[in-house]
């Protein structure tokens, strides 16, 4: 398994039998999962499944013990023996976390330059304004400071930093639940705007299930001790898709079908 | 309302000032202490006027020192705190020193310091360094070493380099700690500089610490004024710190602005 040669498949992210142990403790059992370039995948479970563990496996935050994961649409290869990626790769994917982690010594405009300093690539200021207008940040906000910002402005600028290097695979961390409802929802919406105009690949992780179907071709439910993938569950819904989609009786199907897989995996 | 916000920070000192200066008068006007015991209020202020031109050159003269010290400190202590920051067993080797600088008795060290640099205000600075380095040295390393995890991973996802790491995260994620720090040795280096001076008998320009020292012995009133000043030269050397930290401050989030 350690040799496997890279994926020649059509996958933007391909898992394979893939383990993590965190100090002798199981955290996600040999998990299969393969993710299609420009698809929307959400990942729903209790806590504990193992459902962050995933996501920071494939943005490379946390090294795999064994299996294979690989993310084919940008090149890379990852089975215990190789760890880490190549410099051309980063930026190629990108983390939302729940957290804006923004610094808070840097203005909107700068903290949004962050990757390009980081990387010490050119400071591409169009491109930095364009991508702050993407995720509605107005210019008369772009040299204001973290602390005068709200929580969903803060968010908008997170976003806005992990998009700013043109990611082709999209990480996001129940990066909305700290915001309330209606905010939630509109961020729903205009993040499926991005996703559709810039051809992400994005895995979305969240404790919402109405946000996992609104926004995800796939959601897929996981099962706790140990972490694992219950059931992938494909939404078909026709995009773009819009608010009253969530008052159809189709999504309400849809919704109860994705409860009694979770209660399942409870139980 | 700006008027309003300081009178509420300035009306309680004073009011406590006052209560002190009344409690001095009565104390000695109830216990019937000689001047040179314990001299009153207003005999320690005719001293201060009548003084006030060598009490003003001694001032000037232990603040050279002080702010010498402390700006050796800020420097010195900073760029320790970095060099700590950076292992576990640089801290483990290095931490004793620190400590032990912090914990020698400095009357014991200083004529020693004296015999070394030789009596004059290059001592007097070195002792007031030594006396306020270690607050700068520990608020740092843990302003550096106390990061953000999520701040930490951002930076781990586009494979910062340590270096960037450290100056594009720690030393400014570290600035709210590190004038926390300032702000304690501030007042300390004033400290450091007057028992510096102590064993500086030889000056032509003497400082405050040295005014006190000779002054003990015929001068009570004008020893006390000394004191007093001594102590304002601290206050003040704090308040011109905090001034310029809350200042830099500014640009952190608002909660991390210390409320000393």
């Amino acid at each position: 398994m350690n040799e496997a040669p890279l994926q020649k498949t059509s996958d933007a992210i391909n898992l394979k039998k893939v383990v993590k142990q965190f100090g002798g403790q199981l955290v996600l059992d040999a998990v299969d999962f393969a993710i299609a370039p420009h698809e929307f995948v959400s990942l729903v479970g209790p806590s504990g499944c193992g459902k962050s563990t995933l996501l920071r496996l494939i943005a490379g935050l946390e090294t795999i013990d064994s299996g294979s994961l690989s993310l084919p649409l940008i090149g890379r290869q990852k089975n215990p023996s190789t760890q880490g990626n190549q410099s051309a790769q980063i930026g190629e994917t990108a983390f939302v976390f729940q957290e804006s982690n923004l610094l808070p010594w840097l203005s909107a405009f700068d903290n949004v330059a962050l990757p390009f300093r980081i990387t010490g690539r050119p400071v591409d200021r169009d491109l930095i304004e364009s991508t702050l207008d993407t995720v509605g940040i107005s210019a008369a906000e772009f040299a204001k400071l973290p602390k005068h910002l709200s929580g969903g402005m803060k968010m908008r600028i997170s976003i806005a930093r992990a998009l700013v290097l043109k990611p082709k695979v999209l990480l996001m961390d129940e990066p909305f639940a700290a915001l309330d409802d209606l905010l939630r929802t509109q961020l729903n919406e205009e993040l499926l705007r991005i996703w559709a105009g810039d051809k992400l690949t994005i895995v979305f992780v969240t404790h919402n299930i109405s946000e996992a179907i609104f926004m995800s071709q796939r959601v897929a439910v996981m099962g706790a001790d140990p972490g694992r993938i219950h059931d992938v569950i494909p939404v078909s819904f026709d995009y773009p898709r819009e608010k009253s989609l969530k008052s159809s009786s189709d999504f309400a199907k849809c919704f109860a079908r994705v409860s009694q897989l979770l209660e399942e995996t409870n139980r | 309302m700006n008027l309003k916000k300081n009178a509420g920070y300035v009306l309680p000192a004073l009011g406590a000032v006052v209560l002190l200066l009344l409690g001095w008068a009565l104390l000695k006007s109830s216990s019937g202490y000689p001047d040179y015991i314990l001299p009153g209020p207003g005999t320690v202020w005719s001293a201060f006027v009548d003084h006030r031109m060598e009490i003003l050159r001694s001032t000037w003269i232990t603040f050279l020192s002080a702010s010498g010290g402390l700006s050796l400190s800020v420097l010195f202590g900073g760029l320790t705190a970095i060099v700590f920051s950076q292992a576990k067993w640089i801290r483990r080797g290095l931490y004793p020193l620190a400590i032990f600088l912090q914990t020698v008795p400095i009357v014991a060290v200083a004529p020693i310091i004296v015999l070394w640099l030789e009596e004059g205000i290059v001592a007097t600075m070195f002792i007031s360094f030594i006396v306020s380095l270690f607050p700068i040295i520990t608020n740092t390393t843990a302003g550096l070493l106390n990061v953000d995890n999520g701040r930490y991973e951002l930076f781990r996802l586009y494979r910062a380099s340590r270096f960037q790491r450290l100056y594009r995260l720690q030393i400014p994620g570290a600035m709210p700690q590190f004038v926390t720090g300032v702000k304690i040795a501030s007042g300390m280096s004033v400290l450091g500089a007057v028992v510096g001076e102590f064993f500086c008998a030889t000056l032509q320009n003497k400082g405050l610490g040295r005014q006190i020292f000779e002054l003990k012995d015929y001068n009570v009133p004008w020893m006390y004024a000394c004191i007093l000043i001594a102590t304002f030269l601290g206050v003040l050397t704090f308040s011109i710190v905090s001034l310029i930290g809350d200042r830099v401050l500014l640009y952190w989030d608002e909660k991390k602005i210390s409320n000393i």
